[in-house]
This record gives C-alpha cells, sequence and structure tokens, in this order.
C-alpha cells in the first residue's frame, strides 16, 4: 500500500507521518463505541477497564471515519491516509466534433482496470456513500463483486436498488452524491470512482431478468415514461401489479431520450429497462397525453394512478425579445440536435452559427457542446457567481475543454432582433453575487452587446401548472423543505460531519424519496420531477421506486409477514401495526406495549416506537397505525394531547386513507384531548378507526380493551 | 432496531426478517453493517457505580419530577432567580453604599452563596452548575434562546483543543488558584470594597460568555470555570448521582444516540457525559438534556448514598487526584496564612521581591505547592510501604486511587474556612436587602455564634470529614489498593494512617485560628 499525498493539516508545523496516528482523547472518550463499530479496519476497540475506545495503531487507514463519527469529539486521527492511487478513465474527447456522438467519457477498459480501482473501496461498516447515492445502492456489495471477479453478482445487488444502472452511472453527479460521501472523500482525499465502477458492472452484464411476482392484484396506471416512472413500472411489475404506462411522446424515456445529448448518454445505456418492462408485460401507451376526460376515466378504471409527468414548462426570462424568431427553448432543441446527430435531419443548420445558450446549468451544457457538434459556437452565461453554481463541476469543465465559452456573472436585459423579427444580438450586463442565497446584482454601468444567430433558454423548468387542472385540484408538488434536527442515523455515520452541504442534500433526498411512498390524494402517487420539480434521473427513479413499494403496500393482496411462524399460516391475511407513541412518566408507552401484545394475539406483526424513533416509512408500510400521547395541561383549564406528539403528527406527509386508532392516557380526565388527537390524524386524511382514553389508574386492562375494539372494528369492517 | 451481530459482508443485498416493517423496504439499512458492541464487560465494569433509586419512578415526586424535567423551560425556571440575584450584585456592587457589610452585592456573594454553594456540593453534587448564572448567561447567548432546542449555535463551535482536554479538571485548578490569588490581593472576599465583588463577576461573565462563543457546548463549565475542579471533586461526596442509564444494554445498541447529539427535545450533553457510561456524578451538570431527548425513555435522575461517587468508581481520574491535592494546598495555605507568623514571613518576602503587599505570590503557589506535593509524598510513602506486586499499576494511579480519600476532608476544610463568615456576618444580608428602602431592623451586628463556638462548629465538621475520608480510605485501600500489594494489609493501614494524620494536622489549625474569618 503507497501512501498519497493528502496529509492532514495540522501536520504543516509538526514532523511529517508516514502513518496515521490516533489519538483517544482520556478524558472525553465516554466508551459509547459509536467509533469501534463503524472502524473499517477494526483498529478501534474497547478497553474494558477504563471505559475507553483504544486503538491498535498498526490496523489504522488514516480514513477517518472514527473522528467523523465521535459525538463528544474525543479521538482524534493525524497523519496520511492509506490508500493507493487506484486508477480513474480520463475523458476521451473526439478530435473532431463536429457531428460526432462518440461518448465522452470513458469506463475501465478492463477488469483488471476496475479492480485497481475497487481495492480501494475498504467496505466501511457504516457505508457514508450509500446514503449520498439516491436510491441507495449497496456500494461496498458490489465494489467487492468487482474485487471478487463476479461482475454478475454486482449487478443483482444493483438491481435491488436500481433499474438503470447503465443510465445513472454516466449521469449522475457522484462528486455531490456517492464518490463525494466515500470515507476518503469526507476525509479530504479522492472518494473511490463508484459511478464509473458501477458502469463497468452494467455494460460488461446482461440485466437480470425481470421476472414479475404472484399477481399482487392491483392494476396500476403510470404517468410519464420518463426515469420517474420507468422506475415505478420496474418496481410494481416486480411486485406483482399489473402496469399501464401512458406516454406523451412517442417514445419511452423522457429527458433520457430528448434531452441528454447521446455524446453523454448513449440510447443503449436505458433502453433495454424499456424492453424489459415491454417483455414483462407493462403495456406502454404512446402519444397519449392527458387531459381532463382521460383522467377521469384512468382514475376509475385503475387501482390507482402513479403520475410521473416530469416538469415540462419552461422559465422564460421576463426580457423583452423573447417571442422573436431564433429564440427556443432547450428541450426543443436538444430533441431536435439530439436526433440530427443520430442520423434524422431536422433541419437544424448551425455551421459557422454563433448561439447563445441563457444559463450555464447542466442542460445548457448540454445545448451548448451539442450546437458545436452541429458545426456553431456557443456562450453559455448565468447570472450567478460560478462559486455558487449548483451544475456539475466536471461538466462545465469539459464544456469548456471542448471550446465553450461559459460566463457566469451576466444576464441578458434585451433580445434585439432585425426587421424580419429574427434575432440578431443580444444586450448582457454583469451582475455580481456576494452569497449562494442572495439574489445577483446587476451592474448596468457593465453593458454590452453580442451578436447572435440563435438564443436557447436553458434556464430551468417548472412543473406545469396545467396539471392540477387536469386532475381536479390535486396538489402534486413539493412538500415543506424539512428544517428539523437531522436524521441520528445519518449523523451518526458521520456524513454530516465530513460534508454538511452534501449530508443536507443528501438527507432531503431521502426525506422525499420516503414520503413520495405516500399517497398525495386518495389512490394517486405523485413523483420525480412533477412532485419536486426539476431534479436528476437517479432521483427520480429512486422516487418511482419508492412509489411503487407505497402502492403495493397500501393497495397490493397481504401477504404473510412471517409465513415462517406456524402460529400464523392459519391467518387469513397477516396485517403489520406500527405503534406509535409520545410517553413521559412511561405509562403511554406502557399503554402502547399492552396493546401490541393485545393485537398479536389477533394476528397482528407489530412494531412498538416511541415518536423520536417512528419516521415516515414506519407509518407508511403499515396497515395499521396506533398512535397514543399523553395528556398535558391542567384538568380545571384545558387538556390538550402532549405538544410533541401533536409536532410528529405535523410532520407526516399527508395519510390518505391510512387506517389509524388514536388513544391518550390520563391520570385524571382527558377532556378534549382524546377527540383532539384524532381530528389531528382527520386533518391529515387518515381514517379513525378507534379512539379512546386510557385511564392510568388502569393501564393493562384499558389498553387490552382499546386494542380489542380496534381489531374487531377492522374485521367487521 | 436489532443489530446485526457477526457481521458478513456477503450478505448483503439479503434483508433480515427481525428488521421493524419501515426499515424492511430501507436499502440503507441493508447496507449497513456495524461491528458487534463489546458489551461482555459492562455488568462487571458498572456494577459497584450503578445507584438502584430513580427519583422519577419513585411515588408523587417522580411524575411531578419527571414532568417538569421533560419541559424545556426547567433549567431556564432554575437559572433565573440566580440570574436576576447576580445582576443586582453587580449593579449593587457599582452603584451602592460602599460600605462591603451594607452592600448587598458582596453581603450576599460572600456571607451566604459561598456556603451554601458548599452545602449543595456536599449534598447533591453539581446542583449549582444546573442554576449557575455564568454558564446559563452564556449559554442562551451561544443557543441564542433562553429555554427552546435551537438548532444552529452563535459563535466558532470550536472544540477545545485537544491538547487541554488531555488535562481535564486541572486548568480548572489553575483558574481556580488564579482567581483565589485576585481575590484575596484585592480583598474582595474580605469582602473589600463592593465594586470588587462587582468587577470579579463581570470578569468571570465576560469569561464565560468569550468561551461560550469560541468553543462548543459547556466547555467552559467542563474545562475553565474557576469552581468546576472544585464542584467536580468535593461534589462526588454528594448523594445526587445525576442522569444514569436504566437498562445499559438499550443504551449500548442505541443507534442514535440522541443524548450525545442532541434530538428534536434536547441537546446533546453539554458536558460532555454519557448516561451509558457514567460512573460517578463528577461530570453530570444535572441539566437534563439527556432526560429530554433519550428516544428510549431510559434515562432516569438517580440518588446514591453519600461518598458513592469517591468510593466506587472503577475508572479513577488524575485530574481529579491532582485537583484534590492542589485544592487541599490551596485551603490549607488559607489556614495557615490567618495565622500571625505568616504575615511576618509573607512581608519579608515581598520586601524582597519588591511586590506591594499581602499576598506574595511566590509564597502563595509555593505554599499550595508544598501542601500538594507533600499529599504526592505521602502517597508514594504508602505505595512503598505497600511494596506493590510486580506489574500492577503505576505511581500516578496509586496516587489518584488514595487522593479520592482525600475527598471529603478537603470539602470539610473549604466549607469550615468559610463559617465564620456565615455564622458572625449572615445577617448584614438580611439588613442589606431591607436599609434601602428605610427600614434598619438593627442586626447590621448581629452574630448567630461567638467565636469560640464557631470553632467548635469547624471542628465538628472536620471532624465529621475526617470520619468520612477514614470511611473511604479504609473502602478504597481495601478494594483498590489491597490487590495490588504483596502487603495488604499493610498497605490499609498505612492510608488509614496517612490521611488520618492529614486531617488531624488540618483539624487543629482552626484552634489557634480563633474563628478567623
Amino acid at each position: 500500500m503507497t501512501v498519497i499525498g493528502e496529509r492532514s493539516s495540522s501536520q504543516s508545523n509538526k514532523q511529517v507521518l508516514d502513518r496515521p496516528v490516533v489519538h483517544v482523547l482520556h478524558d472525553r472518550c465516554a466508551g459509547c463505541q459509536e467509533c469501534i463499530v463503524r472502524c473499517p479496519t477494526e483498529a478501534l476497540s474497547l478497553d474494558p477497564d477504563n471505559w475507553i475506545a483504544k486503538a491498535n495503531q498498526d490496523l489504522c487507514v488514516g480514513c477517518r471515519q472514527c473522528q467523523r463519527t465521535c459525538p463528544f469529539s474525543a479521538i482524534v486521527i493525524e497523519g496520511p491516509m492509506m490508500t493507493t492511487q487506484g486508477l480513474v478513465p480520463s475523458d476521451l474527447f473526439p478530435e473532431d466534433l463536429l457531428d460526432s456522438s462518440h461518448e465522452v467519457r470513458q469506463g475501465f477498459a478492463s477488469l483488471e482496470e476496475a479492480q485497481i480501482e475497487a481495492a480501494r473501496c475498504i467496505a466501511c461498516p457504516d457505508p457514508t456513500c450509500v446514503r449520498g447515492c439516491p436510491t441507495h445502492n449497496n456500494i461496498p456489495e458490489f465494489i467487492k463483486a468487482i474485487v471478487d471477479g463476479d461482475l454478475q453478482h454486482g449487478r443483482e445487488i444493483l438491481s435491488l436498488t436500481s433499474c438503470m444502472p447503465g443510465a445513472c452511472s454516466r449521469v449522475c453527479d457522484w462528486q455531490t452524491q456517492c464518490e463525494g460521501s466515500c470515507t476518503w472523500s469526507l476525509a479530504g482525499g479522492r472518494g473511490v470512482a463508484v459511478g464509473r465502477l458501477e458502469r463497468f458492472i452494467a455494460d460488461n452484464t446482461e440485466a437480470i431478468p425481470l421476472v414479475p411476482a404472484a399477481d399482487a392484484g392491483v392494476s396500476v396506471a403510470v404517468v410519464g415514461a420518463g426515469p420517474a416512472g420507468l422506475g415505478a413500472a420496474y418496481e410494481l411489475v416486480r411486485s406483482g401489479a399489473k402496469v399501464t404506462v401512458f406516454e406523451a411522446d412517442a417514445e419511452a424515456g423522457g429527458v433520457m431520450r430528448w434531452g441528454i445529448p447521446a455524446y453523454v448518454l448513449p440510447n443503449s445505456a436505458w433502453h433495454p429497462t424499456v424492453d424489459a418492462l415491454s417483455a414483462a408485460g407493462v403495456d406502454f401507451r404512446y402519444s397519449t397525453k392527458i387531459e381532463t376526460e382521460t383522467w377521469r376515466s384512468l382514475y376509475a378504471d385503475f387501482d390507482g394512478v402513479v403520475v410521473s409527468a416530469g416538469a415540462t414548462a419552461p422559465i422564460v426570462p421576463r426580457i423583452g425579445g423573447v417571442e422573436l424568431e431564433g429564440v427556443i427553448d432547450a428541450s426543443h432543441f436538444l430533441d431536435r440536435g439530439k436526433a440530427q446527430l443520430l442520423g434524422t435531419p431536422h433541419g437544424i443548420e448551425l455551421a459557422g452559427k454563433k448561439v447563445l445558450v441563457l444559463g450555464a446549468g447542466n442542460t445548457a451544457m448540454d445545448v451548448a457542446r451539442t450546437v458545436l457538434r452541429l458545426g456553431g459556437t456557443s456562450i453559455c452565461i448565468d447570472w450567478m457567481d460560478e462559486r455558487f453554481s449548483r451544475a456539475r463541476k466536471d461538466e462545465i469543465a469539459e464544456a469548456r475543454h471542448e471550446g465553450v465559452q461559459v460566463d457566469f456573472c451576466r444576464t441578458v436585459t434585451q433580445l434585439v432582433g432585425d426587421e424580419n423579427a429574427k434575432v440578431h444580438s443580444a444586450v448582457i450586463c454583469e451582475t455580481s453575487q456576494s452569497d449562494a442565497l442572495s439574489i445577483p446584482k446587476l451592474d448596468e454601468a457593465k453593458t454590452y452587446s453580442v451578436d447572435v444567430d440563435m438564443v436557447v433558454l436553458a434556464m430551468g423548468y417548472r412543473i406545469d401548472p396545467g396539471w392540477t387542472k387536469v386532475s381536479g385540484d390535486i396538489k402534486f408538488g413539493s412538500l415543506p423543505t424539512f428544517t428539523g434536527v437531522p436524521d441520528r442515523r445519518w449523523l451518526a455515520s458521520g456524513v454530516y460531519a465530513g460534508s454538511p452541504k452534501l449530508a443536507q442534500l443528501a438527507s432531503d433526498r431521502e426525506r422525499v424519496r420516503l414520503d413520495s411512498a405516500f399517497q398525495v390524494a386518495d389512490r394517486v402517487w405523485s413523483i420525480g420531477d412533477a412532485r419536486i420539480g426539476p431534479s436528476t434521473v437517479v432521483t427520480a427513479m429512486a422516487q418511482g421506486m419508492s412509489a411503487a413499494r407505497g402502492v403495493i403496500a397500501q393497495l397490493g393482496n397481504k401477504a404473510p409477514v412471517a409465513p415462517e411462524n406456524p402460529a400464523y399460516i392459519e391467518a387469513p391475511a397477516m396485517q403489520s401495526a406500527v405503534l406509535v407513541y409520545e410517553s413521559n412518566g412511561g405509562n403511554t408507552k406502557a399503554a402502547a406495549e399492552a396493546i401490541a401484545v393485545e393485537l398479536r394475539r389477533h394476528g397482528y406483526s407489530t412494531q412498538v416506537l416511541s415518536t423520536k424513533m417512528a419516521r415516515s416509512g414506519d407509518i407508511m408500510a403499515a396497515d395499521l397505525v396506533v398512535f397514543g400521547a399523553w395528556v398535558e395541561g391542567l384538568v380545571v383549564a384545558k387538556v390538550h394531547p402532549a405538544k410533541n406528539a401533536m409536532r410528529f403528527i405535523e410532520s407526516l406527509p399527508p395519510l390518505h386513507g391510512k387506517t389509524v386508532a388514536s388513544f391518550v392516557t390520563f391520570a385524571v380526565s382527558y377532556r378534549g384531548a382524546k377527540d383532539e388527537l384524532a381530528l389531528a390524524f382527520v386533518n391529515k386524511g387518515a381514517s379513525i378507526v378507534a379512539s379512546a382514553g386510557i385511564s392510568s389508574k388502569d393501564i393493562l386492562e384499558g389498553s387490552k380493551a382499546f386494542a380489542r375494539t380496534v381489531a374487531r372494528s377492522l374485521v367487521t369492517a | 432496531m436489532t443489530l446485526k451481530q457477526g457481521s458478513s459482508p456477503s450478505q448483503g443485498g439479503k434483508v433480515e426478517s427481525d428488521q421493524p416493517i419501515g426499515l424492511r423496504n430501507d436499502p440503507i439499512s441493508v447496507a449497513v453493517n456495524l461491528r458487534p458492541y463489546q458489551g461482555e464487560k459492562a455488568k462487571e465494569h458498572f456494577k459497584t457505580t450503578d445507584p438502584g433509586v430513580d427519583v422519577t419512578r419513585l411515588p408523587l415526586i417522580g411524575k411531578f419530577l419527571a414532568r417538569a424535567m421533560k419541559d424545556r423551560k426547567f433549567q431556564f425556571l432554575l437559572i433565573v432567580p440566580n440570574q436576576i440575584i447576580f445582576w443586582i450584585v453587580i449593579a449593587v456592587g457599582i452603584f451602592g453604599i460602599a460600605d462591603p457589610g451594607r452592600n448587598f452585592g458582596p453581603a450576599i456573594t460572600w456571607y451566604l452563596w459561598f456556603c451554601l454553594v458548599f452545602v449543595m456540593m456536599v449534598v447533591v453534587g453539581r446542583a449549582w452548575c444546573s442554576m449557575c448564572p455564568f454558564g446559563g448567561f452564556g449559554e442562551w447567548i451561544q443557543r441564542k434562546t433562553f429555554f427552546k432546542r435551537t438548532q444552529k449555535a452563535l459563535g466558532l463551535g470550536r472544540k477545545v483543543p485537544e491538547s487541554w482536554a488531555g488535562y481535564g479538571l486541572v486548568i480548572s485548578v489553575a483558574t481556580f488558584i488564579l482567581l483565589t490569588f485576585i481575590e484575596e490581593y484585592f480583598n474582595i472576599a474580605g469582602p473589600g470594597a463592593p465594586i470588587a465583588t462587582s468587577f470579579m463577576v463581570i470578569g468571570i461573565v465576560t469569561t464565560a460568555l468569550l468561551s461560550f462563543l469560541v468553543f462548543e457546548r459547556r466547555s467552559f463549565c467542563r474545562y475553565i470555570c474557576p469552581l468546576s475542579s472544585l464542584i467536580g471533586s468535593v461534589g462526588s461526596m454528594g448523594m445526587v448521582a445525576g442522569f444514569r442509564t436504566r437498562d445499559r444494554e438499550v443504551c449500548m445498541s442505541c443507534q442514535t444516540k440522541d443524548c450525545m447529539r442532541g434530538s428534536e427535545d434536547g441537546f446533546g450533553c453539554p458536558w460532555y457525559t454519557w448516561p451509558g457510561s457514567a460512573d460517578s456524578n463528577a461530570l453530570c451538570g444535572l441539566c437534563s438534556e439527556c432526560y429530554k431527548s433519550c428516544p428510549s425513555d431510559n434515562i432516569g435522575l438517580y440518588v446514591q448514598a453519600p461518598l458513592t461517587s469517591v468510593i466506587q468508581p472503577v475508572k479513577r481520574r488524575l485530574d481529579i487526584g491532582i485537583a484534590v491535592a492542589a485544592l487541599f494546598g490551596l485551603v490549607f495555605y488559607q489556614q495557615y496564612n490567618a495565622l500571625g507568623w505568616y504575615g511576618t514571613i509573607d512581608n519579608k518576602l515581598n520586601s524582597i521581591l519588591h511586590w506591594p503587599h499581602y499576598p506574595d505570590p511566590v509564597a502563595y503557589l509555593g505554599g499550595i505547592g508544598l501542601g500538594a506535593l507533600a499529599v504526592w509524598g505521602l502517597t508514594m510513602l504508602v505505595r512503598a510501604i505497600g511494596k506493590p506486586l510486580a506489574g500492577s499499576s503505576s505511581k500516578s494511579s496509586w496516587f489518584t486511587t488514595i487522593a479520592y480519600a482525600l475527598i471529603p476532608i478537603t470539602g470539610a476544610d473549604y466549607f469550615s474556612r468559610q463559617l465564620p463568615k456565615f455564622f458572625k456576618h449572615v445577617a448584614r444580608v438580611g439588613s442589606a436587602i431591607v436599609n434601602p428602602i428605610g427600614i434598619h431592623p438593627g442586626i447590621y451586628n448581629t452574630r448567630l455564634l461567638t467565636n469560640p463556638s464557631i470553632v467548635s462548629v469547624q471542628l465538628a465538621v472536620m471532624g465529621l470529614g475526617t470520619a468520612a475520608s477514614l470511611y473511604a480510605a479504609y473502602r478504597i485501600s481495601l478494594r483498590d489498593l489491597g490487590p495490588q500489594s504483596s502487603r495488604p494489609k499493610a498497605v490499609v493501614t498505612a492510608t488509614l494512617i496517612m490521611v488520618f494524620a492529614i486531617s488531624v494536622l488540618a483539624t487543629i489549625v482552626y484552634m489557634p485560628m480563633h474563628a478567623a474569618s
């Protein structure tokens, strides 16, 4: 193992170390073992006499996972990271861009090459890369498959969480996802080239055959055949649902087909997924745009509807001249440009022409680079400062390398046309921006004009507002951004300590992924760009797969949860119940546990969680939710369910049709608190099957009786 | 949530059936393969220090306390009264009457507060820390709230550098010695000019505030606060064990550690203490944040028999050992510097060193150092007598172990040293309160006890301290030193004699002191 030149900053004034050194702060280490259970190399263990962590210095590789996970910052690593140089294939730019669809980014040339890079993975017990990956591919496991030379096993691992590894591994922004959250990267080094390794598997293996599960008795309409829709369809088919996909275009693929140029993403990387879906019985209905009438019949004909219609309305700047001839939006340009490069002439003549692209995001880069391939020259301008741009850094670098002029801190104030109302120049004004959140300021004094032959609007897209009308007021849009304490499991993994920005993005994505399993209206799910606005292929696909599991959980046949347990085999349909409590003195917790015992007698599988531990995923997956809270306030004045309980309910996504039973525990009287709690769930759209007040003097019997009421009401229902 | 014991990476992709429902579809938990927790020896390790009585589970008071402590305003309400008094002390000290005995600021601070802090220390532990206006004020600013759970802290949020943190409470001993020197030099606690008390309080609060803005959590309280080492060591006698885990298994396998990292309901422990492994009350600030944030309702407030945290801990802290020796050196210095002959020495040294007046820094530090060194020397003598077995623990470990036995007598000594001011002048607090509104109750010169009676009380307190120290010395040496010695009986006897000698010496000095304030 060789040492590469990455050293911790504190080393500058000290002797240069050739090995990492572990310092455990005896004063502060509490022996909680958060570091020990996460050390990739078993360099840490517990000294049981002093009850603190102790290190075997020889085993430490300097990944600093321990340093990031320690809740009390009681462990410090100094010295280099013991990792190899590895190997990353470099980009290959064609000598002549004109008319080229040649793929620029390269994969590994051979298994041996891939294995050199794969060997850098140290298989962290709490792999932060998996949290960084929007669909949570089991990265250490598929990398191990490469090391073992068993690529097909790697493909199997990938297929659990991704239906398009070939596409994701090409278009994902690894630096802010898997590779950015690799332990080496969080420690300040270069992350393992996860994206390229995934691509190596995808390119060198056959897709895992898509085998539908036993008929779940559910028919689902998926609206839109983009990444989100394909993800949902894939997971639905695999779970035994009957799927029909409606697509407005003549072909499937969405943005992958019309938006992303072939030199970034060849069709061969994703189209096999569409073929596999067709072969598995998915009914693709192309050129079918959903209008109000079709929506109604669709809603009536199918058990569930998954809306993945994308964000298709281009953002148009409020400047003069956008209506001129020669001004078009990016999706139209890319669609026609891509087709032309692939050999279908669309009459775009750009030889020697100058194209101004408004925007410097990933779409803008695609436009600009397509322009070059069609023989033109292109300038991208964006009013943000480059430091705060969210575009992929490598993509901007690639574009510049090919000869695109990318200018930040510029904005167009006016497009000027000639006598034929055709655009011929643009007035550009310089801007300045002090921080990522502030709106750039225009510097009127620095204004100039450039001659252009064409202007492409690539400033982004938004959700088509027409959709809400079509569906009769269903809101498909996103939920408010989450601003609580981060999930402590995520904090524990150290990803926040390594890169708070990346971790925040990743856990926001995760929240939406979990939430997309919930209905937005009765029997309706919303995923992908249609839910959250423009995002990425992998995020959309992950939401699709998550929504599919929500559909099955909500509408599918109930398969026995624990068929190996003989006591339940006779039960006609195993139901799962999650019991969530907000307890103070322990009464509510005791009640929840007693209810769980009784529900198990009635054939339920149960899980008891405090509000602090329960997550939306737990609620989603359960057939029955039993929620309990203690009552606070003075009886003489007014009593309410505990504030924390109400806060928890408030934080849940809409619970359309979820079966909920609620109870309060009280000492003297619960007065209105019982109904207040039930009402909170009703307001969330849940259906309440029973609600009760359980006296603290009679927790056991009261809980049992309540559990029986709940079970009975569900049998009769 | 269950743990995957004996992780084998080849299991990836398989979902274990005992995972909770919501996690079965959770691809992250599939990829997470934590190594098993090493908790086999937990029971044995914590057996002696785990207290049995959880106050929050007691009938009547338990319910009330549980509810109060779950409330985020709990600590705020403890701090607020002290905060008010403390700003009054500053204001009255600066703007009020110049006579320190008639000024509310110095009167309440030196005649009453200092004694009360000691009582709380000995009976409870870090009770004062839970209501301290210095830390409270800094924390309000740092958290940008009086009691809410906020996310982003004000200030730099640095961690105390590794090189300091290694010293633990020793830095606090140094700041205590420094503060005592300043106090003696300016005769603040005499009490001298009221404004001096104000400036001292302002100085402390400024230091605290700056520390809170530079460092994260209660780094100030844990490492810098002058009183921390004293409360941490002497407070070990207290009967409140602090917040501890109810079921250690639950803590060990807890995957979120909200008590350390903070949750929606509570901050992560400001004192860097984990209830799951706390074996002493020395570093529990009784702030109740862990009690609020535990997701498993697995934390209780425990009480213990007096001296438990002195006698029982398996893991003894060298910094507490050093603190005890240095603090004993300091209080013993404060005893003999009240005797006539000391003045002569101090004056002579001052004239040589051109130092303006008492206390001479060389004599001061020398006196403390000699006392501390004497303790170290005696522990080494005990070690020599005990003839440690080959491979047994180090000198510093012997020193630490024996120093713990001196905690009660050191505490008693500090307390006795404060008693004269209380018994002679505490009535002045009453008159200082009512004087400004025109009432002169004539209690200004009322003493609670005569000088000989005060000496008797001091001797009684020291007697109690001696008894407690001897009991601790017996238990500690029997359990921790005996097995390491080739002459177990000799080592117990030697420890007892050493502790007795130190205690008696400190006790008899109170007789010639004649209840000097």
